[in-house]
Parts: C-alpha cells; sequence; structure tokens
C-alpha cells in the first residue's frame, strides 16, 4: 500500500507545519508580552486544516467570494496541497489553499481569502499568517520558490511588502532562504 | 506463562517528546513575516486576495 503510507505521510507534514505556524505566533506573542501589554493576543491564533468545522463557520461568512466546499475534492485528489484555515479562538477570519507542483520546488497560492464584509480580528494579518504557515511547509517538503497564481490587483502592493516580487515572465514569485544559523 | 513483549524504551520516549515539543527554527524570511505581523500589514487587506472567483 505505498499510496496510502504516501498520503499519510503528506498528512503528518501538513499537520507539522500549521503546528509550527502556531507555535511561531505563540512565541512571538510571549516575546512581545516580555517588553509590554499587547493590543492583539497571537497566541489566540490557530492554523487547522479546512475541515468540517471550519466549512461549518465558513456558512457565517457574507458575500464570500469562494465556495470553500471545492476544497474537500481538491483535497482528495492533491494529497501534497496545504489547506489553512486560519482560526482567533473560534472565529474563522481566513482561508488558504495551497499546492506544490511535482518537483515540490514551487508552491502555489492557488486561493487566499479573509473573511468578507464583516471586521474580523485578524483584518490585515491573514496574508502574512498564511505565508508563515505556507514557509514552514515549503521547509519541510523543501520547496525553494512560492507563487501567487492569480493575486488580486489590490493585493498586489501586500504581497510585495511580504517578501513578492514579479520575475521577468510576470508570475509574483518569492524565493525562499535557507535557515538563519 | 505467557510471553512478555517489550518495547523499546527510546522509542517510545522519543515519540513522546516530539509531540510535547516543536523546535521552531525560523528563516530571516519567517522572521520578517513576524515582524509585520505585530502591527498588521501598511495596505488595507482586501478580503480576496488570491484566486479567480
Amino acid at each position: 500500500m505505498p499510496r496510502e503510507r504516501t498520503c499519510l505521510r503528506y498528512q503528518l507534514y501538513k499537520s507539522r507545519a500549521r503546528k509550527l505556524a502556531a507555535a511561531s505566533t505563540s512565541q512571538l506573542q510571549h516575546e512581545l508580552e516580555l517588553a509590554g501589554p499587547t493590543a492583539l493576543d497571537l497566541s489566540r491564533v490557530r492554523f487547522e486544516a479546512i475541515n468540517a468545522q471550519a466549512l461549518g463557520a465558513f456558512e457565517h461568512w457574507e458575500h464570500p467570494h469562494f465556495s470553500w466546499g471545492d476544497v474537500v475534492g481538491w483535497k482528495a485528489r492533491e494529497p501534497l496541497a496545504l489547506d489553512i484555515a486560519i482560526w482567533f479562538e473560534d472565529e474563522l477570519c481566513g482561508m488558504c489553499f495551497a499546492n506544490p507542483n511535482k518537483s515540490r520546488l514551487r508552491i502555489r497560492i492557488v486561493r487566499l481569502e479573509g473573511r468578507p464584509k464583516e471586521a474580523h480580528p485578524l483584518k490585515n494579518r491573514v496574508a502574512t499568517l498564511s505565508m508563515i504557515a505556507i514557509e514552514h511547509y515549503a521547509k519541510i517538503i523543501g520547496s525553494r520558490f512560492l507563487e501567487v497564481q492569480e493575486p488580486q490587483e489590490g493585493a498586489v502592493s501586500i504581497y510585495q511588502e511580504l517578501g513578492f516580487d514579479f520575475d521577468t515572465e510576470g508570475r509574483l514569485v518569492k524565493t525562499l532562504e535557507h535557515l538563519v544559523s | 506463562m505467557r510471553k512478555v513483549i517489550k518495547r523499546s524504551a527510546t522509542r517510545k520516549s522519543s515519540r513522546t517528546t516530539e509531540d510535547k515539543t516543536i523546535a521552531v527554527e525560523l528563516t530571516a524570511s519567517q522572521r520578517r513575516l513576524l515582524q509585520i505581523l505585530v502591527t498588521g500589514t501598511e495596505g488595507d487587506e482586501p478580503s480576496l486576495l488570491a484566486g479567480r472567483p
């Protein structure tokens, strides 16, 4: 049963990436608290899979851009793809779906959406939190590039702030670095 | 008399340790992302960030 075992391994990689992202934000919160009181408690951010609970919370979003239920089928077809539901405690604030290519060298961010209309605690942080999780995943599977597949025009400056830029072929990409010693 | 099956103590402890602690090693890029996370991105983040609806 090699395929089943491989799929299980990928599940572990994804789970580890989400856990590392949560550990990073908790660690950051701890460091910030040492310096003084903070407005937002980043240790309450949770990174989960897009599961039944996330899709249930998604039902309460007003005028979403995507039908995130599609992701259930995509996940079955693309075992290496990373799905992220970003929560602030019990509030679903964003969702992301990113898919590595066959060589795993490049991860494409296929969909990324923050909760529309209503204000939420992670406003202006959804893209950053997604990239934190994706970069942990990239390290685990050995990817070297991230690419935003279809960036929204109004979001390009945000991606540039996060280290992306257009390459010679007009793709919005980020080259990943090695670990800091 | 029943046969006693011994389990490797080393394997057991390494699994437990792995579950409890996650060592977070960060790249320079990840450190920058965490800095941005403190204040949020400069521009107003649209809800639709990537993908074609």
